[in-house]
């Protein structure tokens, strides 16, 4: 199952949702908003998303795992709107009946989530500047 | 045709827009979507090498025949992040 929402990412409701008796693993990933990136501070960040494409994209991340992977359940949240740092901005679980399972799906998820999901994050420094994240295009 | 363009981040920022309006002559490709996004508007000129284009939620290559039907959107690099 996959998500967007722009409230708070109940962490503990995801790791419940993947629970089940087949499964020997759970793995719970969670990307959290730094307050330092470097040397530069961040007070806050801002999400945004092409929403019909990013729901599209995730509904395509979870049947690509299924079909590589031999998991039980699968969820992927992803958090929207104002962010202060600390919070939670993605959580992905996964179980499966052994841990590798679980390890590996997770990992591609969140490394492939990175590359072809189109949500956007702004840093809102704490020198007062913002910055659209674009990795690989500096100005 | 006339073709609408949704622009995102640094797209949307360079642009001072959230929608692109472009016109285009029949059969279009993606690769003219992109020149006459850059005639309607030359700040996108310098983001463009970097941004990919989707066609109906799906990421579309410089061939991609595109519609007046076409959902259309610039999509910048994505939150990505170190590991």
């Amino acid at each position: 199952m996959i998500s967007l929402t722009c409230d708070t990412i109940d962490t503990s409701r995801v790791l419940d949702s993947v629970q089940d008796n087949r499964a020997g693993a759970i793995v719970l990933f969670l990307g959290t908003t730094r307050s330092i990136t470097g040397d530069r501070g961040t007070d806050s960040l801002d999400y945004e998303c092409y929403e019909s494409m990013a729901v599209k994209q995730l509904e395509q991340l979870e049947q690509k795992a299924r079909k590589q992977w031999d998991v039980i359940e699968i969820n992927i949240v992803h958090r929207l709107g104002h962010l202060l740092p600390g919070e939670t901005s993605v959580a992905i679980a996964v179980s499966s009946a052994h841990r590798i399972t679980a390890f590996e799906c997770g990992q591609w998820l969140i490394d492939t989530l990175k590359e072809d999901v189109p949500i956007w994050k702004k840093e809102n420094w704490s020198d007062g500047t913002h910055e659209w994240v674009h990795p690989g295009m500096d100005d | 045709m006339t073709l609408h363009i949704k622009l995102f981040a640094v797209a949307m920022q360079k642009a001072g827009m959230t929608n692109l309006e472009v016109e285009c002559d029949l059969p279009a490709t993606i690769a003219d979507v992109k020149q006459a996004a850059i005639e309607a508007c030359p700040s996108l000129e310098e983001v463009m090498p970097h941004c990919r284009f989707a066609v109906d939620d799906e990421f579309a290559v410089d061939s991609t025949v595109v519609t007046p039907q076409s959902h259309l959107a610039m999509i910048p690099p994505v939150s990505g992040g170190a590991c």
